[in-house]
């Protein structure tokens, strides 16, 4: 009911300031290009997300002090708390960052964004910056158009910045005659009333443009025009550092569990700084006023004694809350735990990580390795095997010889529970992402959706086995209970080797081992045809047996080959670069047909 | 010297389409020698393995890294004669 009036109302008044004032058009057309600015800025920089910026994640938040560099860094270079919150919010949710990581790139991005500050009082109101903004505009423009993802991305980044300079430039101009029909100093409000009044103004400000940046420079612009005082100005970006966590509660609405510990860490940790500065901000004007003296800003140079403050005031922050992040983290943990559902949900799918292909592919891939997981423990258990036997170096010959007896399970009843919740989310998640069909990862995500379909299928066929399994395992037929306990042990001994190439770590090379893998359960379906052969020719089982045995076999061959083709996305993804030229030396189905003549036994 | 060959890398990296080229070769060949490095370590441990099963499997991994790699053997010199 409020965001069906909010907009409207929004309008309205926009529409009646427009009227009532040309300067006031100027000031607001500013801040609508430096937002235009921001999206295109952001757009450029998720250009470059990708396999580059997983790997720098995860070397660059291996500790706290790590991940805080990582957000100041980070911020810095994007200018946008947001898109790095976003960013963060989705790796969180795809598993690719713990918490505690999470957290510090958080901390580190509240200081990244006053660097915002100092570049606008700095440089931004000291030249005249439409100069700057025309040619990137221009460039920016002229490389959007091109065909590379990467120039196209840089032609964002170069429009968002002239776009960004173009909205200085007009709030600039916008205060500068605005002050001719109406001074705002006049209604100034001084003392803790006003820093109350001015922190509320600049939270409301925030929440309104969804940008601290863009409330920042209104507040410089209008501090440098006179338009406002300058404790009010202080109160006013206390306000706004407070204001920027809607963007992070509302991108943490649809993220799971750890996105949404992650919103209200950004929630404390800004609600606390800026409690501490609007307490302290008569000491905190003393310690920038000390700072400034130190560093040689003009006592009178109130813009650039406000970005001072702004970086203070968020480093106070950080200094207080790093202490306390493990507590801060129990405390998340706590507050929003982890739900335990009936049947088995996705815990890595969520809007957040379909936010960027890396994290979408991760998240799917994450999933796709709980159901590899659900389903090597229903085909252990239906098969009438133990897991702790399979994983291990056990002889499996002499352990599946054991086990004359399989633990009978509603196998179908187990895949609804375990499986079908998150396979369905993979596929509706997949088929929801909008990246395009040329894209590398977006084929990642293609073979992920197939290698969930392998293991649903491998399930399906060892239901099609138990029962057959359960009879003849304890048979008094020797040569049966011999043949299904062969069966056994080759999908035994396929989950296995499997668990091993998991172990080591997976690469390019593993799609080799799969291959030979393949090679293996072809020539074991090829014996074990031979096998039954002749044990029908000798009459060593019966007509009805023989026939039970060869079904079996075709399910067996087609559970270790359904594992096997669920492995390569999951265990051998070729190393992302070299995708070509494993395509290159990739064998098909009659070379590798070839190979198994020439080394058969 | 030196400028003619700044002029040539660069004319190499505006030459996006030669660039594909001279990268999809340095890959092949970075391939090519994880498989040279790869086959050596099979050959040393297959007359140490013991398990049936796995000196199966490591025999058949031999056989198709031997095979990939004469594939991509003749594939990189198609490669550079174009």
């Amino acid at each position: 009911m409020l965001k069906k009036i909010l907009l409207p109302t929004i309008l309205l008044i926009l529409a009646y300031g427009f009227w009532i004032s040309p300067n006031f058009k100027a000031i607001a057309a500013g801040v609508a290009i430096f937002l235009f600015g921001m999206l295109s800025l952001e757009e450029g920089f998720r250009a470059f997300t990708g396999g580059a910026l997983d790997r720098i994640l995860k070397r660059a938040t291996s500790s706290t002090a790590r991940s805080v560099m990582f957000g100041v860094v980070s911020t810095s270079v994007m200018q946008s708390s947001s898109l790095v919150s976003v960013i963060t919010i989705s790796f969180l949710s795809a598993g690719l960052l713990t918490l505690a990581a999470g957290i510090g790139i958080i901390f580190g991005a509240n200081l990244g964004t006053t660097t915002g500050a100092w570049l606008i009082a700095g440089f931004g109101l000291k030249v005249n910056i439409a100069a700057y903004a025309m040619p990137l505009l221009v460039f920016g423009v002229v490389l959007i158009f091109q065909s590379s993802k990467a120039l196209k991305g840089i032609g964002y980044i170069f429009a968002g910045l002239g776009f960004l300079f173009l909205g200085i430039h007009y709030m600039k101009e916008g205060f500068e005659t605005f002050k001719e029909t109406i001074n705002l100093a006049e209604y100034a409000v001084a003392g803790y009333p006003g820093v109350l009044l001015f922190s509320a103004i600049g939270i409301f400000a925030t929440v309104v443009m969804q940008s601290s940046h863009a409330t920042l420079v209104l507040i410089i612009t209008a501090l440098a025009a006179g338009q406002i005082t300058y404790e009010n100005a202080l109160a006013l970006a206390i306000g706004a550092n407070v204001g920027t966590t809607i963007t992070a509660i509302l991108g943490a609405m649809s993220a799971n569990e750890s996105g949404k510990r992650l919103a209200v860490a950004h929630l404390v940790f800004n609600v606390v700084t800026g409690a501490i500065a609007i307490v302290f901000i008569y000491q905190l004007v003393d310690i920038v006023n000390g700072t400034s003296a130190l560093v040689g800003i003009a006592d009178d140079d109130y813009t650039l004694k406000l970005a001072v403050f702004h970086s203070i005031f968020n480093l106070l922050g950080i200094v207080v809350m790093l202490p306390l992040l493990k507590r801060l983290v129990a405390w998340l943990e706590k507050l929003i735990p982890e739900k335990k559902p009936e049947v088995d949900q996705p815990m890595y799918l969520s809007e957040s990580s379909a936010e960027f292909p890396g994290t979408a592919v991760q998240a799917v891939r994450l999933e796709t390795e709980r159901v590899y997981d659900a389903a090597v423990r229903i085909i252990i258990d239906g098969l009438g095997m133990k897991k702790e036997q399979v994983l291990s170096d056990a002889d499996l010959d002499q352990a599946v010889a054991a086990q004359t007896r399989v633990h009978k399970f509603d196998i179908n009843a187990m895949y609804e529970r375990h499986i079908k919740g998150i396979y369905s989310a993979v596929v509706a998640f997949i088929s929801r992402t909008q990246f395009s069909r040329s894209d590398e990862l977006s084929i990642d995500l293609q073979l992920l959706r197939e290698a969930n379909t392998y293991l649903v299928e491998a399930v399906k066929d060892t239901e099609q086995m138990q029962e057959n399994v359960a009879r003849y395992i304890s048979s008094d037929n020797e040569a049966m209970r011999r043949a299904y306990n062969r069966l056994r042990v080759q999908v035994g001994l396929v989950i296995r080797d499997l668990e091993e190439m998991r172990a080591a770590g997976g690469g390019t090379l593993d799609l080799s081992s799969l291959d030979a893998l393949r090679l293996v359960a072809d020539e074991d379906r090829a014996h074990n045809q031979e096998a039954l052969g002749r044990l029908i020719g000798e009459g060593a089982v019966t007509p009805d047996m023989g026939s039970s045995l060869i079904n079996d076999s075709v399910f067996a061959h087609h559970i270790s080959r359904n594992l096997i083709q669920a492995a390569q996305p999951l265990f051998a993804a070729a190393e992302s670069g070299l995708a070509d030229a494993v395509k290159d030396v990739s064998l098909d189905e009659r070379e590798l047909q070839q190979i198994s003549e020439r080394t058969g036994t | 010297m030196k400028t003619k060959k700044l002029l040539a890398a660069l004319g190499d990296l505006l030459d996006q389409k030669k660039g594909k080229k001279l990268k999809h070769l340095d890959d092949l060949k970075a391939l090519l020698a994880k498989l040279e490095k790869k086959k050596l370590k099979l050959q040393e441990e297959i007359p140490l393995e013991k398990d049936q099963h796995k000196l199966e499997r490591l025999r058949k991994e031999l056989a198709v890294i031997g095979a990939k790699h004469e594939k991509g053997l003749k594939t990189l010199r198609n490669l550079e004669q174009e």
